[in-house]
Formats: structure tokens, sequence, C-alpha cells
């Protein structure tokens, strides 16, 4: 027992569920936007992707791993203007659009990849970013080793986090955006113009997906990889909803599944030889039993996934 | 009658974009002999399986005095309409599948066309007309361990962060074809070191770098100095985290000393080259052997690379390698078998 606890309760764990949390977090204030405005996306994963592979490109074009970021941010938002035309311009059903956008994603950066490094594997390796260490910060104890040194974009997106959560509820836009996925007739009839509210509310979840993708493909590692999202943008879409479509507690949803899955790493190589499979089992287990739990009590925004026309009267 | 037809690529993008289908080149000339080829789906410049039985097969064209064609699928999906378009021509000595994935496919074409011969790199097909060649995978584990339990006590390297003597190795999947090379590199560091610690763990995906990272990083914090990354793609995250660290890593498959030149210690090599030469030369020979051929370090099938090993250690692994090679040495192929066959052999 006493080596389960070294297990759970080793510093090592927090620092790497912070790394592991940062992508999911991002793109699970994206679906928490989308989706408050009325947009279900389940093609995070997709923009995800793509956002990993314009970053790469970027650099390896531009030379600035900061540039790859700005295009990461600027090629999932494009994937997110796709989302955004095809379900709330021609009216498509959402969940087909977001599946196709994950496959047009995985295809596209594929053969991209083939035609750009002639592989089909991985890119060439890019110039990533460096990491950070925070004066100051890095030299308290605890703190510092948990929070001392990371990619910027750690930072960074803990400050965007915040700022989503201030801009979806404490800002005159925050309260038209729930608004339209609440009651869009309702919104339409007090001058909201609930198309543009979508369409920004689309994108800017592409935009925030995308930068994920970054933090994967030039944060943590410096090349893009065949499908190296790896099934993030589904995590994180279960993130957005335990975290009740709030960006900060999709971030503690975020936080919950990498801690589980910093634990299971560990338990591994423990000299608690539990079965393997079990071991992995853990975050996913984890994740259905709150999402179990939780669904029942957090409530969907009530026009998720409905086509709204100006002028159209309640169905 | 000598006709010659000019080579045609066909190139067809799928409105989606999702499939490029494939690349086959036709040459017809008189009278040498023909092989096929149909790569696994990671395909030509995955500096790995595929490009080394490319290789093998370039090799064969120029000594061998043979010609080929190629198909490149993209999805698993697509083995079995390349592998029946070959077989349908019937102007093929040899078909043969690169790669484990192709073990249905090929199942069905062989059925199919009794009269072919095939051949199957890195899995058994069970057929009367299909040469399967597999890998002793447990002894190219045991010479990769062998030099992480020689290397670990090497406390004036830098890259040797202590003395505590611990060792790693991630794989990919907890498959049976994974644990041997688990268990090859516990028993390969063991037999040489018994003080050494191996430590092991599974990422459960081939193709996610970032956590195959974060897993190699958990195995840093805790001491280990060469990490041995049997991972695919995943396994490059891996070298990473070991290089951020300067920790030494072992490469699987190929060379992948590229990725990270002052700390790629060595490469647990499959030599996929080597194994489509000798199936293609047994064909032209006469001595196609349907069923499971099994190759190792004797064969010259298996193998690792020299890159920063010292030259001490490498004299040590190469006689190990010699007893692997001549049947004196015979390497677990399961984890819980290590330590009773360390005790038989005295260690």
């Amino acid at each position: 027992m006493s080596e389960f606890m070294d297990i759970v309760f080793n510093i090592n764990n927090l620092t790497a569920t912070i790394r592991m949390a940062v992508p999911i977090a991002l793109a699970a204030m994206g679906g928490a936007f989308s989706e408050r405005s009325g947009v279900v996306n389940i093609g995070l994963e997709g923009m995800m992707l793509t956002g990993a592979f314009s970053g790469v490109l970027a650099c390896q074009i531009t030379g600035s791993p900061w540039l790859g970021v700005l295009f990461a941010i600027i090629g999932g938002g494009l994937v997110g203007a796709i989302h955004a035309v095809l379900t709330v311009g021609l009216k498509a059903d959402h969940v087909v659009t977001g599946v196709g956008i994950n496959i047009l994603a995985s295809g596209t950066t594929t053969w991209l990849m083939q035609v750009i490094w002639k592989r089909k594997g991985t890119s060439d390796l890019v110039a990533g970013l460096a990491t950070w260490s925070v004066p100051g910060l890095r030299d308290v104890p605890v703190l510092g080793t948990i929070l001392g040194t990371h990619s910027p974009l750690v930072y960074i997106s803990f400050l965007l986090i915040f700022l989503g959560w201030v801009l979806m509820f404490k800002t005159p836009l925050g309260l038209r955006i729930r608004m339209t996925g609440e009651h869009p007739e309702a919104a339409d009839t007090v001058g909201i113009n609930v198309r543009a509210i979508r369409y920004f509310c689309v994108i800017l979840s592409g935009c925030l997906a995308g930068l994920g993708g970054a933090y994967l493909s030039l944060a943590q590692l410096n090349w893009f990889s065949k499908d190296m999202s790896a099934g993030r943008g589904y995590m994180a879409l279960a993130a957005c909803i335990f975290g009740g479509w709030n960006p900060l507690k999709g971030l503690g949803a975020s936080f919950l599944f990498s801690f589980t899955d910093a634990i299971q790493m560990r338990m591994q190589t423990s000299k608690l030889r539990i079965a393997t499979e079990l071991v992995q089992m853990i975050p996913y287990i984890l994740t259905i039993l709150i999402l179990a739990g939780a669904v029942v009590r957090s409530r969907p925004p009530a026009a998720l996934g409905e086509h709204y026309e100006s002028g159209q009267t309640s169905k | 009658m000598n006709r010659i037809r000019k080579p045609l690529a066909v190139f067809s993008v799928a409105l989606v974009a999702v499939m490029v289908m494939g690349i086959a080149s036709f040459s017809v000339a008189a009278a040498k002999p023909r092989m096929a080829i149909v790569f696994a789906t990671g395909g030509l410049g995955d500096k790995s399986f595929n490009d080394s039985a490319y290789e093998g097969m370039k090799r064969a064209e120029e000594e061998l005095g043979i010609e080929f064609d190629q198909a490149e699928p993209q999805a698993v999906a697509e083995y079995e309409s390349l592998l029946m378009r070959f077989a349908q021509t019937r102007k093929y000595d040899l078909i043969i599948s690169i790669g484990f994935d192709q073990a249905d496919a090929l199942q069905v074409v062989s059925e199919r066309f009794p009269d072919q011969k095939f051949a199957i790199v890195d899995t058994a097909v069970d057929a009367p007309n299909v040469a399967s060649y597999v890998y002793k995978e447990a002894e190219r584990g045991f010479v990769v361990g062998a030099v992480a339990g020689l290397i670990t006590t090497r406390t004036g390297d830098p890259r040797i962060v202590s003395d505590k003597q611990i060792v790693g190795v991630i794989g990919g999947m907890d498959i049976p074809l994974i644990r041997a090379n688990v268990a090859g590199y516990i028993a390969g560091a063991k037999y040489v070191n018994p003080k050494v610690e191996v430590k092991y763990a599974y990422v459960g995906h081939w193709a996610d770098p970032a956590k195959c990272k974060e897993m190699a990083n958990a195995m840093l914090d805790e001491g280990v100095d060469v990490l041995w990354l049997a991972a695919g793609r995943s396994g490059l995250g891996g070298i990473k985290a070991a290089e951020e660290r300067n920790r030494y890593a072992i490469g699987a498959d190929s060379d992948q000393g590229y990725l990270a030149p002052d700390n790629i210690l060595t490469n647990g090599m499959k030599l996929v080259d080597n194994t489509v030469y000798m199936a293609i030369e047994a064909v032209l020979k006469d001595e196609f052997k349907p069923g499971i051929n099994m190759l190792g370090i004797n064969e010259g099938a298996l193998g690792y690379s020299e890159s920063l090993v010292p030259s001490d250690i490498i004299a040590e692994v190469d006689k190990l390698a010699a007893k692997v090679a001549s049947g004196e040495l015979e390497v677990p192929e399961d984890i819980d078998q290590v330590e009773p066959w360390l005790k038989a052999e005295g260690k």
C-alpha cells in the first residue's frame, strides 16, 4: 500500500499532469465555446491535428516556432471555419460533419506530409519551443518543481483559459453566446446575430484546438507525426462535458484525466505488478464513471445541435 | 518478341484527399525473374521497415538480376486487392508481403492462387504456398539488453546519472511480439550484470510520441540510464526525452541515430533487407520453403548497431551474440521465464 501511495503522491506526477493536460484543456475550452453557442463540435480532434501540422510546416518554412504557433491557430481556425460553414451556413448535421472533419484532417495531413517531406510516418525535425524557467517561482520548493519550468505555451494556455472563462461568464458577448445556445429565438428577438455568434464561436474553437495541436508538435515534440493527436480531441470533448461547458472546470477535468494517466504510467514500472491492461484502463474507467455520474447533473445548452434560421418561429 | 511498355504510373487522388491509392510501375523485359512486393501501410520513407525491405529488393535487383514491381497500400483494407492484382497476372515468381497485418489478406489470396508462391515477413501464414519469415525477437532484445547492462556501470560517462544501475525498456503494446523483445532485454541485461534493475512499461499506442515521451520521463525520473524504445512511431518521443535529459536511448528496427546523435547508444536492428533478399534467393535456387522460417542473429536478420557503444563492450556483446547464433544460449521469450533461465545459466 505504501508503494501505491508513493506513486500517487509523487511530485513528478503533478508536473507530468500539467504537461499532459494543456492540449486537452485548450481543446476542451474550444468545445465549450462552440457548444455554448449551440454547435456540437466532435471535430476537435481534426482541428488539433491540423494545428499540429500547420505549426510544424510554418516553423519549417519561417524558422520561427512562434510563427509556427500562430499558423497552428490559423490552421485550426480554418478547419473550424469549414465546420461553421457546413453546420451553421448549410445546416448539415453537426455530428456527421464533425466526424467528416476528423477523417479529412487525418487524410489531408498524411497526404501533405508525403508531398512536402516525402515521408509517411513523421516530418523532418524543426526548431521547437524552448522551455521557460520562471525566476523566483522555480526556486520555491514543491511549487517550483510542479510549476517552475514548462513550455511558455503552458503559461499562455492557463492565461487564455482564465480569459476564456471571463469572456464566457463576465462579459456581454459571453451572455450573448450562452443565450444563442440556450434559446436562439429569444436571442434573435433582442437583436443578437445568431449566425455571427455561432460562426465566431466555432472558428474560435478551431483556433484553440489548433493551439493545443501546436503544443503537441512544437512544445512537447518538434516534429509532426501521423495522427499524433491520438484521441486527445475526444478526451477534450469529454473534459468539456464533464466540466459543464465551462473553461475553468474543463481545465480541472483535463487535470484529472491526465493525473490518472500519469499514475498509470508510474504504476506500470513499479514493483506492484498489476496486469498492464488493467492499469492502462484506469483513466478510461474513471472517465466513464465520472461522466456517468456527472452528465446526469450537467445540462447541455438547450439548443445544442439544432439549426436556426433568423425569424424562424419555435418548432 | 520483345515488347517494351513504358513505365506507367497510376496516381489517383480520392475526393476527400483521404486516399492516395498507391503507385505501381510496370515494366516488361524478357526472361528475367520477376518479383512483386506489397509494402506495409507505413509506406516508403519510414526510415525503418519498408525502406529496409526496399533496400533488399534493390540489392536483389543488382546482385541476383531480378526485376520487381511494388505497391504501397495506404490502409489495411487495400492489402487484399493489391495482392490479388499481382497474383492475377500470373507472371511473378514470388509475391512478398511486408508486415504482420497483411496476414489475413494473404491467407485469402494464397488460397485463391494455390500455384503462386508467396512470402510474408514478420508473421506466419499457414498455407502450402506461403513461406513465412518470423523473427526470434528475444535475440534482438538480448543483445541490446546486454549493451545496456554493461554501459550502466560506466559512471564516468555524463549520460550515466547514478551508480544505481537501472535500465529500462518501453514497448508499444503489451503483445507477445513485444513481450519477447522485453524478455530478451531483461535476460541480456541481467546475464551480463546481475546487479542491474530493469524497468519496463507499454505505451498502449504505436503512434503517440507525446505520450511515450511522458512515459520515458517517468522512467528517467526513477534513475534509468539507458532506455530502449520498442514502440514504433511512439518511440521517437522517448528518444526525445532521453536527448533532453542527456541519457542514453536505444532505437528499434533501423538506425535511428540521426534523431539524437549524442544519445542513441545503439539500435535493436531488424534487417528486413537481408530477409527479403533471402526469400528471393530461396526461390531462385529452387529452395522455396513453405511454412515458418525462424530468423535470428545466426541468419543475419537481427542484430545491433555499433553507434556509440564503446569498443570493449562491442567485443563482449559480439561474443554473446555468437553464442546465441550457435544455439549455445537460448534466449527466453517470456518475461516470467527470465528468472528461472538466469538461474539455470548460473547467473
